[in-house]
C-alpha cells in the first residue's frame, strides 16, 4: 500500500511545506464517476461542474439504493455444523445485509422443503464482520505477553520476523516443536482452509487433533461402530415415527434443521426429550424424561432389558447385524478366538455358534475371517443367539461358552432392571417401561444424540447404551432411524487442499489388490490409519498432559475412575511406550512454537489458566491468525489480520444435513489489510523457504526423527509453483480443482460452485472414514447412514464385522466396561453441592458473535447462568444477583437466571463466554477440571486405537461439582 | 373505515423455537436509524413471562364497551433499552484484566428477552414456549381510535396499519392505547413508529422479512380472505389459529397456532396424560376459551396422522413447500429493486 | 469567542485545515515521527488553525504537539488506543461505533459521499466512518464551498451539508472519543491532538450553525 499514489503520502503534504490556501491534493475518496483511474483533486472541480442542490441530510436519503452486486455468501470457517446458503447484499464495497438464499429442493414429494436455513446470527454477520474488534493490520507484541502493548508492523516485516522463530524453533528442537491448531477441527473443504493445511503439512509441524479438545469425540461410537459418522440429511428425520432427543439441544444448536423434528410431530411422529432440565428442545416435546444429570446409560440398559424380556427385540437383525450372538469363553471371559482352537489361529477370528451344524463357526465378516472381513452373509449359518456351548480347545481342553448376548441379558437382569435404573436415574420405573416399549414399537425410532452426548465423563458408555437400543430394534441402517451425531458428505475433489496425499507410492502399491475387489470400511480404515501416521497428529489431551502442565491436575486422586486399578498417569506411561497415543513433539522435545487459527485455547482449553502459565511461557514465538481479537490473541506474540467470511472465497465443510454443498464468494475486499487464509500461509511457507535460504539452514529434524529441508517448504506449499498465492485468483484455481474432480456435486467449477452458492449433492462420493456414513448418496431420497451395513451387508470396521457391544481389550475388562454399563463419575460424591452443565448455546457459534451487541440484547447483556429456584432460595440469590460459582480449581462470577425449568442441583452456564467478559477475565472455564477416561488412550485391539479426528480422548466438561454464593444484587447495585 | 382485504400472519407456535432470526431480520432491514436504535418491531418471549415491555400485559389498553382505553405508556426501560458495552475500556485502558466487558452507564434490569428460558410452574412440571410478536394490524385498531390526530391510517388495499408521520405530533396516545404495546416512540423524530407489515416489500411481491427469514417455517402470511391460501384454512376453516388476547377488542389480524406442550409428570414421576404441562388456564389467559377448541382440533388432526390417515390441516402445519406459506407473496427479494 | 454569523471565514483555509488534521492521524512512521520531533506538525497546526479561529491559540497547549517520544512508543500508544481490542480498541477512530447503530451511520457516510459524487478510493484502506474519511469529506465540501465563492446560492448548498455532516456526526462522537481518549490516560500527544480536533470541530460547529441556521429536519 505504499505506492507514491498513496493516500497516506497525498495527506501528509498538508503538514509538509504547504501553505494554507494550496489548492488540497488527492485524497482517500475520489471522485464516482471516474473512480478507475483516480483523479487527483485538482481535477475535482471540473468533475463538480454543475451545482449540487443540497438543502438538509433527507436530501441524502432520497434516492433508491441500488446493489452493486448481491453474491452467494456464508461463514466458511465459523465452526457453525450447519451450514446456510446467503445472498449478501453489496454496495460501495461494503457488504451491508444478508438475507438467505433460499433455493433448496427437496429430495421427494413427502418431506419438507429445506427452505429457508439460516439463523439470527447468520442474520447478522455483516454487522459482526465490521465489528470494532476486527484487527485490520499485522500486530507485533510490545512489552509482556498479555500486557496490551502493540504495534503495527508490515506484513514483510512480520512475515520475516515469523519465518526466522519459526526457523530458530525448527533447527533449535525440530520442526515438531512447532505446534500448529486449527481449533475444533475449524477446517472447510477449500482454499478457507487449505492454505495453513499445506503451511503445516509443508513445515512438517505438530498439528494438534482438537476434534475432542471440547469433547466432541463420540468414543462410544467408535468402540462400538469403528466410526462415529451417523448422520443423514435432516430432512431425514422427518421420515421417523419415534424421535429422541436424547442430551443434545437442537433448538438452541440446529437452527435450520429442527423444524423437521416439529413437522414430524404433525405427521404423527412422537417427540421425546431425555435431558435433566426441562431444556429449550422440550418445549416442542410429546414426553420428558427428566433424568438426572450422568444416569443415562443406565436409562438405557433398563430399556434394553424391558425390551428382551418383553420380547420387543429384532432377532434377525441382531444376529446379523451385531456380536450378540459371538461366543465368550466363560473360563476367561473373552471372545473364543480362533487362537484358542488352532495352534495356527489368529486373535482377531471369532466365533459364534451355528445351530444348524451344531458347533462354533468363524464369524464370516470379522477382522481375521479369512476373507478380509469383507460381508455379513450369513449364509446358510444359523447362529444361536444365547445358550450353553462346549468348545474343545486346541490344547484338547474343553470350555464352556455363551454369547454376548447371554452375558449381557444376565447383566440387565441383575442390576438394569427399571425398578434398579429408577434409583440410579431418578425416573418412574413405569416411565422407563413406557419409553422402551413405545421405542420398540415405532416402525422406526431415532435418537438425535448431538455431541452433547460426548462431553460427560462416562459419554461413551451413554452412546453405547443407546446403540445398544437401536440395534435391539433393527433401527440402525434406516431411514429415520438409529443413533444420530453427525456425517459428513465426501468430496473426491477435495485431495486438492493438500500437496499430496498421505500415501507412499509403497502403501498405494499395497492396495491395489484390496482395491481390485473392492474397499472395505475396515480398508478405507486402515488406509486412513496410516495417512494420518504420516504426519504428527496429536490428540490435544494426552498433548496438554505431556506438554503443557495439565497432568499435576489430571493425576489428582478425585478425578480418577475408581473402578480402575491404576491412575491415569500409569495408562499415559503405558499407551506412549506401547505407540497407542502419538505424542508430538516427543516427551522431552520442547515446544517451541504455537500458531493458532480461528480458534481460541485460552478460552477453549480447560482449566485454561494452566496452559497459560505453563505452556506459554515454554514457548519462543506464539501467533495469532484471526479476523478478531479473542483472550488467546491477546496473549501472542504477533497477530495477523484475516479477511471476514465475505471478504474471501471459501468452501463450507459439508455437513450432511443439507443436501447441498455450501461455497462462500467475495463479497468486497479484505478489511485494511488483512489478507485470505490462503494468502497468508502461503506467504509464510514462502518467507520461510526464502528466510531459510538467506540464513543457510541445512537440514532440520523433521516429522519422528526424519531430517527435513526447509529450503523447499514454499515449492511444496504450491507443489512447485503451480499455486501462487498471491494471485487474486489462485483461491478460485484450486476450487476449480475441487470440483472439476467431484462427481458428486452439481459444479464443475470454482466460479460455477461460488455463483450457485448452494452446489446440489447428485451422488456418492469416494468413501472415506472422516467423510462417511457408508450410505450411497440417492438424489430422489433422504439421507441416512448405514445403508451399507444393512442393504449390502458389508462388514462395520471393527473386530467383530459387527455393532459390537463386548470389548474385551484388557483394559475394558479392568474397568468393568467391557460391556455398556453405568458408571458413576468420578465427581459423583464430590462435597461440592451442584454440578455445573452447559451446552452449545443459541446466541453464539463457540466465542463468534459473542460480543455482538445486537444478539446480547436479546440475552442478559453479560454472563448468564441458571438456577432452579431450589437451589436459589436457601442462597438468599434472587434474578439477577451476581453469585460466585467456585470449586477447589477455581471460580468465576455471572448473573443469575432464576429459572422453573432448571433442575434443581444443576448451574447452567451455556458454550462460550469469553474470559474478558467475567470479572477479573476469570471465565466459565476455570473451575472446570474435565477429567477424562484412561480407557480413552488404550490401543491395540481392532476398532480401539487413535487415528487423527478419531478416538481420542475427550474430556469432560459436564458435571464439574461447584457451590456458588451471591455476591451481590442487581437492585443494590443500581441504588 | 374499513379496508377492502386484510392482510394477515399466522404465527405457529408449535414451530417456533425462540431463536430470534425474525428480530434480527426486522432489526436489519427497519430499525437501525436513528431514534429507532431501541425498537424491535418484532419480538420473541418466553411465556409465561413479563416479556417486553415488561409486564405489557398488564399495561392495559384495547377497547372496553367498545371505548378505547389508555393503558400505561410503557418506558424505554422497560422495552430494554439498547445497551452499549465498554468495548473500549476492556483490553487497552491500561487495566488489564481489571476491567471486563460490561454494559456502560445504569445496570439494566430488563430487555427485550430477559426472561428466556426460565419458564413457571414447578419442577419438573415447569413449562414454556416461545411467543413471538409484531403489531397485530388490527381490524379495529385502539391505536387508530386513540389518536387525536388522525395520524394513523388502516391502509385500504390491505388493511395494514401505518403511522403518518407526517401527521403525528408525539402525543403517545397510541402507546397507551395499544394492549400489545408494540408502539415505540422515536425520541429523535417525536415520532410513534411500529411494524410496517413489510409492505414495501409485499408491493413487490416478497413476504414479511421475519416470515421469509424464519428458519422454523413458523410463519404463513397473505390476504385473510384467500381461500386457497393457508391463512383462510387455518383461521376460517379449521379454526386453529387465534388471536392473542381477543378480549382486548381489537380484533387483531396475527394469529397463533396454541402449543401443545409435553405430558406433565404426577406425583410419582410417572406421566400423567390427564394434566396439560401448559395449564388450559394459562393458555385461556393468553388466547381466550377458543384455545381450547383450537387443541382439541390439532389433537384430533393428529391423532388421524398417527393412525396413518391424510390431514390437511396437518399438512398445511407441515408446510411442505415453503413458498406456499406465504399466500402468493412468493417473490426471491435478490430479484427485485430495493428501496 | 465570537463565532461570525456570516461567511467571512475563509473556506479555503477551513477546507486546508481538515485536510491537515486527517493527516495528523496517520500511523507514527519514521517520517510521521520526525515531523513531530522536528516541532513541524506543530508548528502547522497552530499556524493554520489559529489563522482561522484565534481562540485556539490560547485553549491548547501547542508544545505537547511537539515530543520526544521515539516513534515505537508512540506506535504502541497509537495501537493501544485506536487499534486494537478484544472487543475493540479503547478509543477507535470509527465514528459508528459511538452511536447506536454502525450499520446506520455507515450507510449514512456512503450516502453523504455518493450524494457529493465520491466514493471510497481503491488504495484506501479505511471505513467511511473513520476520522480521516470524514474530514477529509469536510475538507471536500468546505473546498467546493470555495470553489463557489463568486456565486453565494451555490455556496450554501455545501455549506447546508457542512453544517450536516458536523451536527449529526463529526460533532457528535469527536467529543466522546475526547472523553475516551482522557479516561484511557493517553499520552500527552494525543490527548493534545484530539483535543485540538475537538475543539476546532465544535468552534466549526457554531460557525456553520450560524451561517445555516440549525438543523432543522429529522
Amino acid at each position: 500500500m505504499s505506492n507514491n499514489k498513496s493516500p497516506k503520502l497525498s495527506r501528509r503534504k498538508f503538514i509538509i511545506g504547504a501553505a494554507a490556501g494550496t489548492t488540497a491534493v488527492g485524497l482517500g475518496l475520489v471522485s464516482l464517476s471516474s473512480c478507475t483511474n483516480k483523479p487527483t483533486w485538482q481535477e475535482l472541480p471540473k468533475i463538480l461542474g454543475k451545482t449540487i442542490q443540497y438543502d438538509d441530510f433527507s436530501d441524502i436519503y432520497r434516492e433508491i439504493w441500488k446493489w452493486d452486486k448481491v453474491v452467494k455468501g456464508t461463514h466458511t470457517r465459523a465452526n457453525c455444523i450447519s451450514a446456510c446458503s446467503w445472498d449478501v447484499y453489496v454496495k460501495d464495497g461494503i457488504a451491508w445485509r444478508e438475507e438467505q438464499n433460499a433455493i433448496y429442493e427437496p429430495p421427494r414429494p413427502d418431506v419438507p422443503d429445506m427452505n429457508p436455513r439460516g439463523c439470527q446470527k447468520g442474520a447478522c454477520y455483516t454487522s459482526l464482520q465490521l465489528s470494532e474488534a476486527r484487527v485490520t493490520h499485522p500486530l507485533k507484541r510490545v512489552g509482556e505477553r498479555g500486557g496490551g502493548g502493540w504495534k503495527r508492523i508490515s506484513w514483510d516485516e512480520a512475515l520475516t520476523e515469523i519465518a526466522d522463530g519459526l526457523i530458530d524453533a525448527a533447527v533449535d528442537q525440530g520442526t515438531e516443536s512447532i505446534i500448529y491448531d486449527h481449533g475444533t477441527t475449524n477446517a472447510g473443504y477449500g482454499p478457507e482452509t487449505a492454505g495453513d493445511f499445506r503451511f503445516a503439512s509443508a513445515m512438517k509441524t505438530t498439528t494438534i487433533d482438537s476434534w475432542s479438545g471440547v469433547g466432541d469425540m463420540p468414543m462410544g461410537a467408535c468402540q462400538t461402530w469403528g466410526m462415529y459418522n451417523c448422520e443423514g440429511t435432516s430432512d431425514d428425520w422427518f421420515r421417523s415415527d419415534y424421535i429422541v432427543i436424547w442430551v443434545g439441544n437442537p433448538v438452541y444448536t440446529r437452527i435450520p434443521e429442527v423444524h423437521n423434528m416439529h413437522e414430524a410431530r404433525y405427521k404423527g411422529a412422537k417427540l421425546v426429550v431425555v435431558a435433566p432440565d426441562l431444556s429449550p428442545s422440550t418445549v416442542h416435546a410429546d414426553m420428558w424424561l427428566n433424568i438426572k444429570p450422568e444416569t443415562d446409560a443406565a436409562l438405557g440398559l433398563a430399556c434394553a432389558q424391558v425390551m428382551i424380556e418383553e420380547n420387543l427385540i429384532k432377532k434377525d437383525y441382531i444376529l446379523e447385524q451385531t456380536d450378540l450372538p459371538f461366543l465368550i469363553r466363560k473360563d476367561t471371559q473373552k471372545f473364543l478366538r480362533q487362537s484358542d482352537l488352532q495352534a495356527d489361529g489368529v486373535d482377531n477370528a471369532l466365533y459364534f455358534w451355528d445351530e444348524k451344524t451344531t458347533k462354533a463357526v468363524l464369524a464370516p465378516g470379522c477382522e481375521g475371517d479369512g476373507d478380509d472381513g469383507r460381508s455379513l452373509d450369513l449364509g446358510n449359518y444359523k447362529p444361536a443367539l444365547s445358550g450353553n456351548f462346549q468348545v474343545k480347545l486346541a490344547d484338547g481342553k474343553t470350555v464352556e461358552c455363551y454369547t454376548v448376548y447371554d452375558k449381557l441379558v444376565k447383566q440387565l437382569n441383575s442390576e438394569y432392571r427399571p425398578d434398579q435404573a429408577a434409583a440410579i436415574t431418578g425416573l418412574n420405573p413405569n416411565l422407563i417401561r413406557r419409553f422402551a416399549r413405545e421405542m420398540a414399537a415405532a416402525p422406526r425410532a431415532m435418537i438425535f444424540a448431538s455431541w452433547g452426548a460426548c462431553k460427560h465423563y462416562h459419554s461413551d458408555l451413554f452412546q453405547r447404551a443407546m446403540i445398544l437400543l437401536m440395534s435391539l430394534t433393527g433401527n440402525q441402517g434406516y431411514p429415520g432411524g438409529g443413533v444420530r451425531v453427525a456425517a459428513w458428505w465426501g468430496l473426491d475433489g477435495i485431495d486438492a487442499m493438500m500437496a499430496d496425499i498421505g500415501l507412499t507410492a509403497m502403501d498405494q502399491i499395497k492396495l491395489i489388490p484390496k482395491a481390485i475387489r473392492g474397499l472395505t470400511p475396515r480398508d478405507f480404515e486402515d488406509i486412513y490409519t496410516t495417512v494420518s501416521e504420516t504426519e504428527a497428529n496429536t490428540p490435544l489431551m494426552p498433548f496438554l498432559y505431556v506438554h503443557a502442565g495439565y497432568k499435576e491436575m489430571w493425576d489428582q486422586e478425585h478425578l480418577q475412575d475408581s473402578a480402575l486399578p491404576h491412575n491415569i498417569a500409569h495408562y499415559m506411561r503405558e499407551s506412549i511406550d506401547n505407540g497407542w497415543v502419538k505424542i508430538h513433539p516427543a516427551e522431552g522435545v520442547q515446544p517451541k512454537a504455537f500458531i493458532f487459527t480461528g480458534c481460541n485455547p485460552l478460552r477453549r482449553w480447560p482449566s485454561s489458566q494452566i496452559a497459560r502459565d505453563v505452556f506459554w511461557p515454554k514457548l519462543d514465538l506464539v501467533v495469532s491468525v484471526n479476523f478478531r481479537m479473542s483472550t488467546s490473541s491477546l496473549y501472542a506474540d504477533y497477530f495477523l489480520p484475516i479477511a471476514a467470511y465475505y471478504e474471501k472465497v471459501g468452501i463450507k465443510y459439508g455437513q450432511s444435513y443439507v443436501h447441498y454443498l455450501i461455497c462462500s464468494d467475495k463479497a468486497t475486499e479484505p478489511l485494511g489489510e488483512s489478507k485470505s487464509d490462503w494468502e497468508c500461509f502461503g506467504l509464510l511457507s514462502k518467507y520461510v523457504q526464502n528466510r531459510a535460504k538467506e540464513r543457510n539452514i541445512g537440514p532440520v529434524e523433521g516429522f519422528k526423527g526424519q531430517t527435513h529441508d526447509l529450503t523447499t517448504v514454499y515449492d511444496h506449499h504450491t507443489e512447485n509453483g503451480y499455486y501462487n498465492p498471491e494471485e487474486p485468483d489462485d483461491p478460485i484455481k484450486l476450487m476449480d480443482k475441487v470440483f472439476e474432480n467431484s462427481p458428486s456435486v452439481a459444479a464443475n467449477s470454482g466460479r460455477e460452485a461460488l455463483d450457485m452458492g448452494a452446489v446440489r449433492i447428485i451422488g456418492p462420493a469416494r468413501p472415506s472414514l472422516i467423510y462417511q456414513n457408508f450410505s450411497d448418496y440417492d438424489p430422489e431420497d433422504t439421507h441416512w447412514p448405514h445403508r451399507d451395513f444393512v442393504e449390502k451387508k458389508v462388514a462395520w470396521p471393527t473386530l467383530t464385522g459387527r455393532q459390537q457391544f463386548f470389548i474385551d481389550h484388557p483394559w475394558y475388562i479392568d474397568a468393568g466396561e467391557d460391556m455398556p454399563v453405568h458408571k458413576d463419575p468420578p465427581h459423583f460424591n464430590s462435597k461440592f453441592p451442584l454440578r455445573m452443565n452447559g451446552g452449545h448455546n443459541r446466541w453464539s457459534i463457540h466465542a463468534i458473535w459473542r460480543d455482538h451487541k445486537l444478539l446480547l440484547r436479546l440475552q442478559r447483556g453479560v454472563p448468564a447462568l441458571f438456577m432452579n429456584p431450589k437451589d436459589c432460595d436457601p442462597r438468599d440469590i434472587k434474578d439477577g444477583d451476581t453469585v460466585r460459582v467456585h470449586n477447589n480449581n477455581g471460580e468465576f462470577e455471572a448473573m443469575v437466571k432464576v429459572a422453573p425449568a432448571t433442575a434443581p442441583g444443576e448451574v447452567i452456564i451455556y458454550h462460550a463466554w469469553e474470559p474478558y467478559q467475567f470479572k477479573n477475565w476469570k471465565g466459565q472455564q476455570e473451575p472446570v477440571e474435565a477429567p477424562w477416561k484412561a480407557l480413552h488412550l488404550a490401543g491395540g485391539y481392532g476398532q480401539i486405537h487413535y487415528r487423527m479426528y478419531y478416538g481420542s480422548p475427550g474430556h469432560a466438561p459436564r458435571g464439574a461439582p461447584v457451590d456458588v454464593e451471591k455476591v451481590s444484587s442487581l437492585l443494590e447495585e443500581k441504588a | 373505515m374499513t379496508s377492502k382485504r386484510q392482510m394477515s400472519m399466522v404465527m405457529d407456535l408449535n414451530k417456533c423455537i425462540g431463536c430470534h432470526t425474525c428480530t434480527v431480520a426486522c432489526k436489519t432491514l427497519w430499525t437501525r436509524e436513528e431514534g429507532k436504535e431501541y425498537m424491535l418491531w418484532n419480538t420473541v418471549n418466553t411465556m409465561p413471562g413479563m416479556g417486553t415491555p415488561k409486564n405489557w400485559e398488564n399495561m392495559g389498553g384495547g377497547f372496553k364497551d367498545g371505548k378505547a382505553q389508555l393503558g400505561k405508556l410503557p418506558s424505554r426501560q422497560e422495552f430494554g433499552d439498547a445497551w452499549e458495552y465498554n468495548h473500549k475500556d476492556v483490553f487497552y485502558g491500561g487495566k488489564g484484566d481489571k476491567t471486563h466487558l460490561q454494559i456502560e452507564g445504569e445496570t439494566p434490569t430488563w430487555g427485550p428477552n430477559w426472561d428466556e428460558d426460565e419458564g413457571a410452574g414447578v419442577f419438573p412440571n415447569s413449562y414454556f414456549f416461545y411467543l413471538p410478536r409484531i403489531c397485530n394490524h388490527c381490524t379495529n385498531p385502539a391505536c387508530v381510535a386513540a389518536c387525536p390526530r388522525k395520524a394513523i391510517e388502516k391502509r385500504e388495499e390491505d388493511g395494514i396499519v401505518v403511522i403518518n408521520e407526517d401527521r403525528c405530533r408525539g402525543y403517545r396516545f397510541c402507546m397507551e392505547a395499544c394492549p400489545y404495546k408494540k408502539i415505540y416512540f422515536n425520541m429523535e423524530k417525536g415520532v410513534s413508529q411500529k411494524c410496517i407489515f413489510c409492505f414495501p416489500r409485499l408491493e413487490q411481491g416478497v413476504s414479511n422479512a421475519c416470515a421469509r427469514q424464519c428458519p422454523g417455517r413458523v410463519r404463513f402470511v397473505g390476504y385473510r380472505d384467500d381461500q386457497n391460501a393457508p391463512i383462510w384454512k387455518l383461521v376460517e376453516k379449521y379454526k386453529v389459529a387465534i388471536p392473542l388476547h381477543p378480549e382486548r377488542g381489537t380484533q387483531p389480524n396475527v394469529f397463533y397456532i396454541p402449543p401443545i406442550g409435553p405430558a406433565s409428570f404426577d406425583a410419582d414421576g410417572d406421566i400423567d396424560e390427564q394434566t396439560p404441562r401448559i395449564p388450559d388456564e394459562y393458555l385461556i389467559s393468553l388466547f381466550g376459551p377458543k384455545v381450547l377448541d383450537a387443541l382439541d382440533v390439532l389433537k384430533a388432526e393428529r391423532e388421524k396422522t398417527k393412525r396413518g390417515e391424510k390431514s390437511e390441516l396437518m399438512d398445511l402445519l407441515i408446510a411442505y413447500r415453503w413458498n406456499e406459506m406465504f399466500g402468493g407473496f412468493d417473490k426471491n427479494p435478490a430479484t427485485i429493486e430495493w428501496a | 469567542m465570537n463565532i461570525p454569523t456570516k461567511s467571512t471565514l475563509s473556506a479555503k483555509q477551513r477546507s486546508f485545515a481538515y485536510g491537515l488534521m486527517a493527516a495528523t492521524f496517520d500511523y507514527p512512521d519514521k517520517e510521521f515521527t520526525e515531523l513531530i520531533h522536528n516541532k513541524q506538525l506543530s508548528d502547522q497546526c497552530k499556524t493554520i488553525l489559529c489563522d482561522i479561529y484565534p481562540a485556539l491559540k490560547e485553549d491548547i497547549d501547542w508544545t505537547l504537539l511537539t515530543t520526544q517520544d521515539d516513534k515505537e512508543t508512540l506506535q504502541v500508544e497509537f495501537s493501544r488506543l485506536f487499534d486494537v481490542g478484544a472487543s475493540g480498541p479503547p478509543c477507535p477512530l470509527n465514528g459508528g461505533v459511538y452511536l447506536e447503530e454502525r450499520m446506520q451511520t455507515l450507510e449514512e457516510m456512503v450516502r453523504f459521499y455518493n450524494y457529493f459524487g465520491l466514493t471510497a478510493g481503491e488504495d484506501f484502506e479505511e471505513l467511511p466512518d473513520h476520522i480521516t474519511t470524514q474530514l477529509e469529506f469536510m475538507h471536500f465540501l468546505c473546498h467546493c464551498e470555495d470553489e463557489h465563492q463568486d456565486d453565494p446560492e451555490k455556496a450554501n448548498h455545501f455549506q447546508r451539508a457542512q453544517r450536516d455532516f458536523i451536527n449529526r456526526h463529526l460533532g457528535k462522537w469527536v467529543p466522546q472519543l475526547n472523553d475516551n481518549v482522557q479516561e484511557n490516560q493517553a499520552a500527552p500527544f494525543y490527548l493534545t491532538l484530539i483535543d485540538m480536533v475537538t475543539r476546532y470541530i465544535l468552534l466549526e460547529k457554531q460557525y456553520v450553525n450560524n451561517l445555516c441556521g440549525m438543523i432543522t429536519v429529522n
